[in-house]
């Protein structure tokens, strides 16, 4: 596999989004076993949370 | 905001980041701002009553957009323990999370190179017990994993895979083996108990693995560190870095996945300085044979499975 800013996805594999925990402006996403919600801090910073999710 | 100049005489950059000068630094546990925000407490990194394993933009960042990043891996909400006491689960799951951040660090223009560590210690300068390491997105690859590249021309092929089987062929330094992850103390190891934790298959980066093989490399990491702590029976700090391909530039999608621990410990009490000869002329004096060290290692290791 050949790794490169302009020769793959940048976050493979993704399918389409859970239900974002908190926050109107968060997203969500799989990466391998995890749900990947990203949100952003009061002073604008990104913030990231993994969780674990069975029988992916 | 950082600046970044270019040291001429030693041919590497030289970050300035003035304003860690301010960091948050070993605050009490009940200060801690990567444990969860506790419901009625004070609002910590995160905003949260629990996580699993978080990350975010440093607030005191080495490194920032539009010329790199800095980001901090949280990997439990506990504030006690440590990467080798997590849980296998945990582990594994952390592989993921550096693999998603190399991959979307990387995609940036601003980023040549994605360097993952963890600096384990108040030996080697940790500001937050919290268990936790750090990603710097960096806009230049760092003189280390270009040195590796050039090993890699003097050795006529991937200079990893020929230590590799070089280590394995001899057999005495090599502390820890699954069906697809090695442990070796180095036959030039800098440090009394340095050690390299390697895929053998080639695989330039976490991306390139396949999951058994994300699993194995965690479980190697995951062994090499517990044995660590049941070395001298004491938490043992290190100095944990993870070399990839870089994701532009020079060298852009070359190497080997391999993560490097620098352990300052040379005895159970006494440390490894970096002075006169490491510093003024890059010669590291060493105390410990690398073969012995491994013995004991490789030792610990099974003591503390």
């Amino acid at each position: 596999m050949t790794e490169g800013r302009r020769e793959h996805s940048p976050i493979p594999p993704t399918e389409p989004p859970d239900e974002p925990r908190r926050g109107a402006e968060s997203t969500a996403e799989f990466v391998g076993p995890l749900l990947v919600e990203h949100h952003r801090k009061r002073d604008g910073r990104l913030l990231i949370l993994y969780r674990t999710v069975e029988d992916r | 905001m950082s600046e970044l100049r270019f040291n001429e005489l030693r041919g590497e950059h030289v970050d300035y980041a003035i304003h860690r000068q301010e960091r948050t630094f070993l605050p009490p546990a009940d200060h801690c701002p990567l444990c969860p925000t506790r419901p009625g407490g004070e609002e910590t990194e995160i905003p949260f009553e629990s996580f699993e394993i978080a990350v975010f933009e440093n607030r005191f960042p080495a490194f920032e957009a539009p010329h790199g990043a800095a980001e901090v891996v949280v990997y439990t909400d506990d504030h006690h323990g440590s990467f080798a006491t997590l849980a296998p689960e945990r582990a594994h799951a952390l592989m993921w999370v550096w693999r998603q951040r190399y991959l979307e660090l990387g995609a940036r223009e601003d980023i040549d190179y994605v360097f993952i560590f963890e600096n384990r210690g108040v030996e080697v300068g940790v500001t937050l017990h919290h268990p936790h390491g750090q990603i710097y997105g960096l806009p230049f690859l760092p003189p280390v994993p270009a040195a590796e590249a050039e090993a890699d021309e003097r050795l006529g092929g991937c200079a990893t895979c020929e230590l590799l089987r070089r280590e394995l062929q001899d057999g005495r330094r090599v502390v820890y083996e699954n069906p697809e992850a090695v442990v070796y103390v180095p036959y030039a190891a800098r440090w009394p108990y340095e050690a390299h934790a390697v895929l053998r298959a080639h695989r330039t980066s976490l991306p390139a693995c396949a999951p058994s093989e994300l699993t194995a490399l965690a479980d190697a990491l995951q062994a090499l560190t517990r044995g660590y702590d049941a070395l001298f029976e004491r938490p043992f700090p290190y100095v944990m870095v993870m070399h990839q391909a870089p994701t532009g530039g020079e060298g852009h999608g070359a190497g080997h996945l391999h993560v490097e621990f620098y352990p300052p410990l040379r005895t159970a009490e006494k440390l490894k300085y970096l002075a006169g000869s490491e510093q003024g002329a890059g010669t590291f004096i060493v105390d410990v044979l690398p073969e012995d060290s491994a013995g004991a290692l490789r030792e610990a290791i099974a003591r503390a499975a």
